[in-house]
C-alpha cells in the first residue's frame, strides 16, 4: 500500500516537474548561435591568420544574461529579428558597428495590438522631455529601456518596492555612472548627491518614490510619464507629497494592481504595501478620536474654569 | 501669610521642566505640522521637520537628565505609586476636581513637604515621564533613522505602525499638557503654582493638619507612604496642582 502511495507521488511530482519544464520560456534555437559567445565573459574562435583556436574577453558591454532576457517582454525574439543578419558571420563586419537599432516606435508605433500601452502617447511626452530636448537623437528608448531584459513591472507588480527599484534603477544607470551619462550629455556630469543634499532622509526617498514622481508632470492618461522636466521644474515643495492631497496618489499609487492590495477596513492605511509618508497617511479613525478628545478636554477645561470662576464671584 | 515655604522645585529640575515645556511645545506644534501636512502655514514643513528633529533630540538628552537626577536627588521618591488603596485615593481626588471644590470642600490630599503630588498627580506624571515620554523618544529615534525599523511586523508596515504610536502618543502628551497648565491654575491663586516652578518655593497655606505633619520624620519610607496618601479633613488651602 505505502509502495502504491510512493509510486503515485513520484509519479504527480514527475508531471508537475514536466508541466513546468513545458511553461519554461525556452531560447529560440537561431539565438544559441550568438550566444554561444553573447551568454559568456571569454569567447573563443579559430583565428585564420594564425591558424590557432583562441580565447577572449567578452566586451562586458555585449554579454547576455539569458535567464533576464527569457523572462522579458521580448524573450520570443530571435536576435536577428532586431540586429543585422550579416552578425551571423564572425569576425562580424566593421561596418555593423555602425548598425542603426530600432526603437520602440519603429515596432510599436501605430500599432493597435499594442494600443493599451499608448506607445504614441508615450513618444510624444517624450519629445517634450529634457532628455529628448537635450539630448536629442541621441537619446534614445533604449538609454533607459534595456531592450533585452525589459520588463512591464508598473502595470503588474503588486508590490510598490518593485516598482520603485526598477524604474528608479533605469535613472541611476546613468546619473550615478559617468561614462554612461556621458553617452547622452555634453554637459557637466552634476554629482547625484549633492544634488539631493537638501531633501531630507534621501535614501529613505530613493528608497519609497521613483525619480520620475518628482522629476516629471502630473499626466493622467499613461501610466508612466516620460516627459522628464528641467531641473529647476522638479518638485522641491515637500507639502506636493506631505499631505492629505499628496500629488502621489496621483503617480505612484494611482495603478489599479496596487489599489487591488488595499483591503478595506479601519487599519487599511498600515496593511497597505505603501511606505509611510508623512502627511499623507492619515487614519480617519484616529482623526475622529484626536478631534474627539481634543474638544472634550477643551470642554471641560473652560466648563470647570467656568464653574471656579463663577462659583468663586458668587462666595464674595 | 503662607504657614511656611517649601523649596519643592531645586534648580535642576525647574531648568529641565522649562526646557522640556518649550520643547514638547515647540514638538507638537511642528508635529501637527507634518501629520496633518499643513502647508502655506508660519513654518515651512522642511524647517518644521528639521526643527522637530533638532528639538526632539534636545528633549530626549534632557530627559536622560531628568531620569538621572530624579534617582540622584531622589526626587523620584514623589512618583512612587502605592497600589493599595490606590483607586480610592483617585476616587476621591477625581470626585474633589469633580465637584468637591465648587461646594467649598477641601483638598483630599494636599501638598506637605514629603507629598508634592496628589493620587491623579502622581499616576499622570508617573505614565507621563515613565511610560509615554520614553516611548516617544524611542519611536522619534526610530523615525529619525528608519533603517533601525523592522520592515514589517507581520501584515503591517513597521515605519507606519512606529508613526500611528509616535503620533498617538505625541497627541496624549498634547492633552496632558493642556490639562497640566490649566491645573497649575488651581493653587493658592492662579499665578502661584508658576511662581513656584520659577522661584522653586511652594507657599503651603494654614492648615491643622499639616501643623501637626510638618516635624515627622521624611525618611521613613513605609511612614511617609501612608502619610502622603492618607486624605485630610479639615480647613485646607487650595493643593498646588499642574
Amino acid at each position: 500500500m505505502l509502495n502504491l502511495k510512493l509510486k503515485l507521488t513520484c509519479l504527480a511530482v514527475g508531471f508537475t516537474a514536466m508541466a513546468a519544464l513545458a511553461e519554461e520560456p525556452l531560447m529560440r534555437e537561431e539565438n544559441h548561435l550568438c550566444l554561444r559567445c553573447h551568454a559568456d565573459q571569454t569567447y573563443s574562435f579559430f583565428n585564420e591568420w594564425t591558424q590557432k583556436e583562441e580565447r577572449r574577453i567578452m566586451n562586458p558591454f555585449h554579454i547576455i544574461d539569458t535567464n533576464l532576457y527569457l523572462s522579458g517582454v521580448h524573450k520570443s525574439f530571435s536576435c536577428i529579428d532586431c540586429h543585422s543578419m550579416d552578425y551571423e558571420t564572425y569576425p562580424h563586419a566593421r561596418e555593423l558597428k555602425l548598425e542603426p537599432l530600432a526603437t520602440c516606435i519603429d515596432c510599436h508605433g501605430g500599432d493597435d495590438t499594442y494600443a493599451q500601452y499608448h506607445f504614441d502617447q508615450i513618444d510624444a511626452d517624450f519629445a517634450r522631455s529634457v532628455h529628448a530636448v537635450k539630448g536629442g537623437e541621441h537619446f534614445t528608448c533604449g538609454k533607459c529601456h534595456n531592450q533585452h531584459y525589459y520588463k512591464v513591472i508598473a502595470r503588474n507588480s503588486t508590490h510598490i518596492s518593485d516598482i520603485v527599484s526598477a524604474d528608479n534603477q533605469m535613472c541611476l544607470s546613468c546619473h550615478t555612472n559617468a561614462v554612461r551619462y556621458r553617452l547622452t550629455s555634453v554637459h557637466e556630469y552634476p554629482d547625484f548627491s549633492t544634488v539631493h543634499a537638501w531633501l531630507p532622509n534621501h535614501e529613505l526617498h530613493f528608497r519609497s518614490v521613483r525619480c520620475i514622481d518628482c522629476h516629471t508632470s502630473v499626466e493622467d492618461s499613461l501610466m508612466v510619464p516620460h516627459n522628464i522636466l528641467p531641473r529647476e521644474n522638479a518638485v522641491k515643495n515637500c507639502s506636493e507629497c506631505h499631505s492629505a492631497n499628496s500629488m502621489l496618489q496621483a503617480t505612484l499609487y494611482k495603478y489599479e494592481n496596487l489599489q487591488a492590495r488595499e483591503t478595506s477596513g479601519l487599519l487599511s492605511a498600515i496593511k497597505q504595501e505603501r511606505p509611510y509618508i508623512i502627511g499623507a497617511n492619515q487614519v480617519p479613525l484616529f482623526k475622529i478620536l484626536s478631534v474627539s478628545i481634543l474638544l472634550a478636554t477643551l470642554a471641560g477645561i473652560v466648563i470647570h474654569a467656568l464653574l471656579r470662576v463663577f462659583i468663586r464671584k458668587k462666595s464674595e | 501669610m503662607p504657614l511656611k515655604r517649601v523649596y519643592f522645585y531645586p534648580l535642576w529640575l525647574r531648568i529641565w521642566h522649562w526646557v522640556n515645556g518649550a520643547g514638547i511645545i515647540i514638538l507638537i506644534a511642528t508635529g501637527f505640522i507634518m501629520h496633518w501636512g499643513i502647508h502655506g502655514s508660519l513654518i515651512d514643513f522642511n524647517f518644521a521637520v528639521t526643527l522637530h528633529n533638532i528639538t526632539g533630540i534636545v528633549v530626549t538628552i534632557s530627559y536622560f537628565f531628568f531620569f538621572i537626577g530624579s534617582f540622584l536627588f531622589y526626587n523620584s521618591r514623589y512618583y512612587r505609586i502605592r497600589l493599595r488603596g490606590w483607586q480610592t485615593r483617585i476616587y476621591k481626588q477625581a470626585q474633589y476636581y469633580l465637584y468637591g471644590m465648587f461646594k467649598g470642600e477641601k483638598p483630599p490630599f494636599p501638598p506637605t513637604e514629603r507629598r508634592k503630588f496628589n493620587p491623579l498627580q502622581k499616576t499622570s506624571y508617573f505614565y507621563t515621564m515613565f511610560l509615554i515620554l520614553p516611548l516617544i523618544v524611542f519611536t522619534g529615534i526610530g523615525l529619525m533613522y528608519p533603517e533601525l525599523i523592522i520592515d514589517r511586523v507581520y501584515r503591517y508596515n513597521g515605519v507606519f505602525l512606529t508613526a500611528m504610536v509616535h503620533a498617538a502618543l505625541g497627541f496624549l502628551l498634547f492633552v496632558f499638557l493642556l490639562i497640566h497648565i490649566y491645573a497649575s491654575t488651581i493653587g493658592y491663586d492662579p499665578l502661584a503654582n508658576f511662581r513656584s516652578m520659577i522661584n522653586g518655593w511652594h507657599e503651603i497655606h494654614d492648615h491643622p493638619v499639616l501643623k501637626e505633619e510638618k516635624d515627622e520624620d521624611e525618611d521613613e519610607d513605609e511612614e511617609e507612604d501612608e502619610a502622603e496618601d492618607r486624605p485630610v479633613t479639615g480647613n485646607t488651602p487650595a493643593a498646588p496642582e499642574g
